[in-house]
């Protein structure tokens, strides 16, 4: 059986060299899939380059402070008595809270996202941290008020109908134009060799029809699995070993190989339907029509009525809403806080007055601000609801702590206007990926297309856990700088090094695995039923006439 | 000419009634194949379906926005701010209006912002664009009238027409006609009026109920429909299939066996709908890169050191309008050196900001073009991109819109910084704070004398001469495959 499996496969090779059909759908996917190598590794290198050039800023950045605050450190110990007082200038807190606060953070692109750009194209992937004030950016915020200060994805540029089109990458081509081919090849595999007569002299050899058809269908998986997922992935694996040093991670290999079985079940499924479609016994005709239309099906038309279900489950309301309410929040509190800061600083400043070159005055001025107890701001419920959420704040007393109480309040008291709001929106897309997580059994192709967004970092997956990092870091910075304030503390130079810059990590495979399971489960089960049916049609097959 | 009942078969030397009867048997047959039924009630459940979810959402949207700017509006006029420019900081968000045609062609709308906000000093980006708030599987496409009419129509088109001749030339039949005395031309037309009936009914169906409905819906609260733009859309579209009606029965009549037609023409569509749009704009891309944000970013930073510091400028214009006015001090000056300053520094920042905003756009531009140049390798890309600017889903209505609102944004500021250039509460000291009350009395009355955003869409006319090349293309395939098809028909072979 093996050795006649092996002979029909070489026959059926040499049959599909000589076709023109084959020929040029052969050269049509090398080509393809050559130019978007191409194109997208160009683009990937320059994102791999704008990562590391804002983590070199952000080093740079942190690297001034640090030898900024040892020098000043030092300064300090020698001239002035350390610890017992908090100075004004370049080491308080919220002077260089400020300072550092202006950061940008980009999640760091995959190796595979040049195989596949997915939502990359068009869903921002660097995030600037600005303090509340300080905003010289024309990204306006969305819905990141969550901490002190505010990110401001930073959109993409390109062109919108560059967006709308898609990129022309390795996904794309695997996904419509490989299916397309497929069928093209093999339509009428058998359908051909019975109405050429071919079918029954086969069978006059001692050659199962079994056989026949799986080494039929065998050379034709080898081949594209070869061009359209083997190749391509060995030469990504080689470019990013030159990109890296020679270093390819194990979460690499593993993502790789799951690209590689992902894509070698959805070609098997195809060309299970070409096997079901010539179950029919029908003209060639009759299965090149039913081909297109089963390819148009579950290609085009499953997809796109997928993603309408899924947009029309939104209420296209949310973004409208959000803006209204933000700006509601944003005017009145920020009135109200601008207010109560005005009138501590005119206070303050007219009790104590700062005399240029005089130390004495200066130290006064520090003395009274960072530690001398202060009138609390009066009557004022967004303070008073404030400091009942945050009850560490109750014993803040201190000019300067006064201060950072106000910066707070707003950020934390528009953060609790927005809380009904930015529920809706996350309830409204923690249903949409639901949706889509379901309605992806509706097709192969949806379902290849998300094992692809997950092995490639290229969906909402991935963007998701990075913002949340993200989020994490930057209420982290704000509590300790808080405490800082709260501790009557000054900072120090081991408050700032390297290890204190936002690194992306990550998320584990354990996470991923059962949604992987899922995805190539659902495609695994589409082919084995469809398999399943050819088998049952076959059962009726004529093999001659 | 005298008329008689037509039998199927029957010989007839009038050409007309030649182009009849094969109508009549074409569509009998055709009434008999269920499949074209099939395929027509499909195509028909399918835009209809697209169409009354693309109208919903859009209705949808159109209200939210009405009422996100009203409320704008609201917010505009009763803040408390004691100060003009402070006023002008807290801004408006102007967000961008739709016309009702969105529900058929919703072009480039789910990739640009829904909204900008206008502020002194810069010009933002546009926010929110739908397509931030849709799960990844967006790239799969969209199911709207759009996608159905540009892609799946010509398809269906193929399918329908791919065995024109060949199948008369398969079962020997055509030498029989054509022995007849039946012209090629009277062949191909009463074949495809026979075949085509289905498939024009469905056609006509949804584009009567597509005018009722949106003539219905058009309000200003859910949108514009406008009925030029609606009817162009309509001669652009039956011009897009009667060039693949045109391709289509050509290559039957050119090819030996459906087979061979079939696989020519569904080449044909795939190329010309699916690779050569994504390939010309991948390429459009390497030919005229676009900044990315961070290099925007930084050409707007560095524009902006060009503008000398405020209070250096400040002391310039100090020093000028005194001389202007002819005064020793700055307190006896008639108008706020404060004002002034930040009226010219307003003037400068626009300009700036203009100049990197129309780079930006130049460039997207530069790339639209030279994509809609490749319109004579695929008609797809005319009727996309004719079809685009029609339904104002296109970059140039969304340019237009862009400098409306920054013009809005201009106005508005400028005329918050007319206050503060009467106001001489800031000619004391260059150092004082601008924190003292711009708006000495009636600050509402000064709120509301900034006029509420209005925009209009530019008419049809501007719409059809911006896609000037894209029709001419649409029109020279036309043109092209009519001539193709006269030319292939007067040649034709019987095997």
């Amino acid at each position: 059986m093996r050795t006649h499996l092996l002979i029909i496969m070489a026959y059926e090779w040499r049959i599909l060299k000589a076709g023109r059909l084959a020929q040029l759908s052969i050269i049509f996917l090398s080509v393809m899939i050559a130019v978007s190598l191409v194109t997208v590794f160009l683009m990937y290198s320059g994102q791999y380059e704008e990562v590391q050039k804002n983590r070199k800023t952000q080093k740079e950045l942190y690297n001034e402070l640090h030898i900024e605050i040892s020098k000043a450190e030092q300064q300090y110990a020698e001239n002035w008595q350390t610890g017992k007082m908090l100075r004004s200038g370049s080491l308080s807190p919220s002077a260089l809270f400020d300072r550092s606060a202006n950061f940008r953070a980009t999640n760091p692109a995959e190796p595979l996202t040049m195989l596949n750009r997915g939502q990359l194209s068009w869903s921002p992937q660097t995030f600037a941290y600005k303090p509340i004030g300080s905003r010289f950016t024309p990204f306006y915020h969305t819905y990141d008020i969550k901490s002190i200060g505010s990110l401001f994805p930073e959109r993409s540029t390109d062109n919108p109908l560059m967006m709308l089109l898609g990129q022309l990458d390795l996904a794309f081509i695997t996904l419509n134009i490989v299916p397309l081919l497929l069928l093209a090849l093999s339509f009428n595999f058998i359908a051909f060799e019975r109405e050429s007569g071919t079918l029954a002299l086969l069978l006059t050899n001692p050659v199962s029809f079994k056989t026949i058809v799986i080494g039929k269908l065998a050379v034709r998986f080898f081949l594209f699995l070869s061009i359209c997922a083997l190749l391509p992935l060995m030469l990504m694996l080689l470019l990013t070993a030159w990109h890296n040093s020679g270093n390819i991670t194990r979460g690499l290999f593993i993502n790789a190989g799951i690209w590689i079985l992902a894509v070698s079940i959805y070609i098997m499924f195809w060309l299970i339907v070409s096997l079901f479609i010539n179950a029919f016994n029908r003209s060639s005709s009759f299965n090149a029509l039913l081909s297109v239309i089963v390819w148009l099906g579950l290609v085009a038309l499953i997809p796109a009525i997928c993603n309408q279900a899924i947009k029309s489950i939104t209420p296209g309301n949310l973004n409208y809403r959000f803006i209204t309410i933000e700006r509601k929040a944003s005017l009145g509190i920020n009135a109200h806080i601008d207010t109560l800061r005005t009138g501590l600083n005119n206070s303050f400043n007219s009790r104590y007055v700062r005399i240029r070159d005089d130390q004495a005055s200066q130290e006064r001025y520090d003395s009274a601000y960072f530690l001398q107890p202060y009138k609390l701001i009066s009557d004022s419920e967004l303070v008073d609801s404030f400091i009942s959420f945050n009850p560490e704040w109750r014993d803040a007393n201190t000019p300067n702590q006064l201060s950072r109480i106000l910066t707070e309040t707003r950020s934390f008291m528009i953060g609790e206007r927005l809380k009904n709001i930015l529920g809706d929106i996350e309830e409204s897309k923690r249903r949409q990926r639901s949706l889509s997580f379901v309605l992806g059994f509706t097709s192969p192709t949806v379902l290849l297309k998300s094992i692809f967004d997950d092995v490639s970092g290229a969906g909402t997956t991935k963007t998701n856990d990075f913002l949340r990092q993200l989020d994490t870091y930057i209420r982290n910075r704000e509590a300790s700088f808080s405490k800082l304030t709260l501790d009557f503390r000054n900072l120090s130079s081991g408050d700032y090094g390297e290890s204190k810059i936002f690194t992306y990590q990550k998320a584990s495979m354990s996470l991923r695995i059962g949604n992987l399971v899922y995805w190539i489960g659902g495609i695994m089960i589409f082919t084995g039923m469809l398999f399943l049916w050819s088998l049952a049609l076959f059962k009726r097959y004529r093999m001659v006439g | 000419m005298k008329k008689r009942k037509i039998k199927s078969g029957a010989t007839l030397p009038i050409p007309v009634k030649a182009v009849w009867v094969i109508a009549q048997k074409e569509f009998r047959d055709s009434f008999r194949d269920k499949r074209l039924w099939w395929a027509s009630s499909f195509l028909l459940v399918l835009l209809c379906a697209s169409f009354i979810i693309g109208l919903n959402y859009s209705k949808a949207r159109n209200k939210a926005r009405e009422e996100a700017q009203v409320a704008q509006r609201e917010q505009w006029i009763n803040k408390s701010v004691t100060n003009s420019h402070i006023a002008a900081h807290t801004g408006i968000t102007l967000f961008r209006p739709n016309s009702l045609l969105l529900a058929i062609d919703n072009g480039l709308d789910n990739y640009l912002g829904t909204s900008v906000f206008v502020e002194p000093h810069r010009r933002n980006l546009f926010q929110q664009a739908p397509v931030e708030n849709v799960p990844a599987l967006q790239q799969l496409g969209e199911l709207t009238p759009a996608f159905a009419l540009q892609i799946i129509v010509p398809l269906i088109i193929v399918l329908l027409c791919f065995s024109t001749f060949t199948a008369e030339r398969e079962q020997g039949t055509l030498r029989i006609m054509l022995a007849h005395g039946v012209k090629p031309s009277d062949l191909a037309l009463g074949k495809l009026i026979g075949s085509m009936i289905p498939l024009i009914s469905v056609l006509m169906l949804v584009i009567t109920a597509g005018t009722a409905s949106m003539l219905i819906n058009s309000s200003e609260e859910a949108g514009e429909f406008s009925l030029p733009r609606f009817s162009f859309m309509v001669f652009g579209y039956l011009a897009y299939y009667i060039i693949f009606i045109g391709i289509s029965v050509a290559v039957s009549a050119l090819s030996k066996t459906s087979q061979r037609s079939f696989l020519v023409l569904l080449g044909f569509w795939f190329f010309a709908c699916l690779i050569v749009p994504r390939v010309i704009i991948s390429i459009a891309q390497k030919t005229y890169p676009i900044p990315t944000a961070e290099q925007f970013i930084k050409e707007l930073e560095q524009a902006e050191t060009k503008v000398l510091p405020f209070m250096a400028q400040r002391a310039a214009i100090e020093k000028e309008l005194m001389a202007t006015y002819r005064v020793s001090k700055p307190t006896d000056l008639p108008v706020s050196t404060w004002g002034v300053t930040l009226f010219r520094r307003e003037e400068e920042s626009t300009r700036l900001y203009n100049q990197q905003f129309g780079n930006l756009f130049t460039q997207y531009e530069k790339q639209n073009s030279f994509y809609q140049f490749f319109s004579f390798l695929a008609p797809s890309i005319s009727i996309q991109m004719y079809s685009m600017s029609l339904s104002g889903s296109d970059l140039n209505h969304f340019r237009h819109f862009a400098e409306v609102a920054d013009n809005y944004r201009y106005e508005m500021v400028q005329q918050m910084n007319q206050i503060a250039i009467e106001s001489k509460l800031y000619n004391a000291s260059l150092s004082a704070p601008p924190d003292h009350p711009a708006f000495p009395k009636g600050e509402k009355e000064a709120y509301k004398k900034v006029k509420p955003f209005n925009y209009m869409m530019p008419s049809y006319s501007w719409a059809l001469e911006k896609t000037m090349l894209s029709t001419i293309a649409l029109l020279v395939w036309l043109a092209v495959s009519i001539f193709f098809l006269r030319r292939v028909l007067l040649k034709i072979k019987v095997l």
